[in-house]
């Protein structure tokens, strides 16, 4: 069956948003959950291999710090919602 | 009294060893997992689970073994009695041919950020790399075909980018191309170099 092109993008959107937890878990340690803030003209933040999006983003603890700096430094708002175990 | 036949049978060489081909350079935030022995050879198991593959070279991946040793000696004796490892260094070289902003970022030591800013009323859409002196370290596997067909992989868990980069730009001689000098600091043993060499018997 084929599926309409909007259709196709959102499911596109889903398995992106999959991936990127698969991703973030294929690194060993501890994660936290991260996002670019509301009201932020950026959509996305790539630093050291990890991408943010504006989705809750699993983020290696050890790489967390460093992220949240150097997208203060580039002026992006990052925010912390969680961690994960 | 004559004795046996001299003879001169040297052993036999193996030309499937000789191997040749170009390695796939991937490199991820330092502790990414790598693919399961099944998929070390397949592309998108490795970019599934976070690796970046660099594109494609100006000439190939060069790895270079340079350890450096120092003699232990005796006034008795004019041959060493020992030889000491005093320094291993490990890099991983190439020049990357795709001018992309995680190219670059990559190149330049992979401490910058690149922020995305999707399109919008008014607003073209943009990527923006703020670079970095504050060196990132990485991952880096290389994949090759070895003597069996099968993949080959050397792993180095962590690697830091801290090469000379320079790029020119020329009307038609040649493309910009992006030094990449990958130096291992990791501890040497836990560098592996993993050879697939059977299909599973299941």
């Amino acid at each position: 069956m084929t599926e309409a092109p909007q259709d196709q993008s959102g499911r596109a959107a889903e398995l992106e948003a999959e991936l990127a937890k698969i991703r973030a878990g294929a690194v060993k340690g501890a994660r936290v959950l991260m996002r670019i803030a509301e009201g932020s003209p950026h959509s996305a933040i790539t630093f050291a291999g990890v991408t943010v999006g504006t989705d809750p983003t699993p983020v290696p603890a050890h790489v967390a710090p460093a992220l949240a700096e150097a997208a203060a430094t580039a002026g992006v708002q990052l925010i912390q919602t969680d961690t994960e175990a | 009294m004559p004795g046996a036949p001299l003879v001169y049978t040297p052993p036999a060489y193996n030309t499937g060893n000789v191997i040749y081909g170009t390695g796939i350079l991937f490199t991820a935030t330092t502790g990414t997992s790598v693919p399961s022995d099944q998929n070390l050879g397949l592309g998108s198991s490795w970019t599934g689970l976070g690796w970046a593959y660099v594109g494609s070279l100006l000439d190939g991946v060069t790895v270079t073994f340079a350890p450096t040793v120092q003699n232990i000696v005796i006034e008795e004796q004019p041959t060493p009695v020992g030889v000491a490892v005093s320094t291993a260094d490990l890099t991983v070289t190439c020049n990357l041919s795709e001018e992309t902003l995680a190219n670059v970022n990559l190149s330049w030591g992979n401490g910058g950020t690149i922020a995305v800013t999707s399109p919008g009323a008014g607003q073209p859409g943009k990527s923006v790399l703020t670079l970095s002196t504050n060196f990132q370290s990485m991952s880096v596997a290389l994949v090759g075909k070895n003597t069996y067909g099968f993949a080959g992989v050397l792993y180095i868990p962590t690697v830091i980018s801290a090469g000379q980069v320079q790029t020119a730009y020329r009307r038609a001689a040649q493309q910009r191309v992006y030094p990449l000098t990958l130096s291992a600091i990791c501890p040497f043993s836990s560098i592996t170099w993993s050879e697939l060499t059977a299909i599973a018997t299941s």
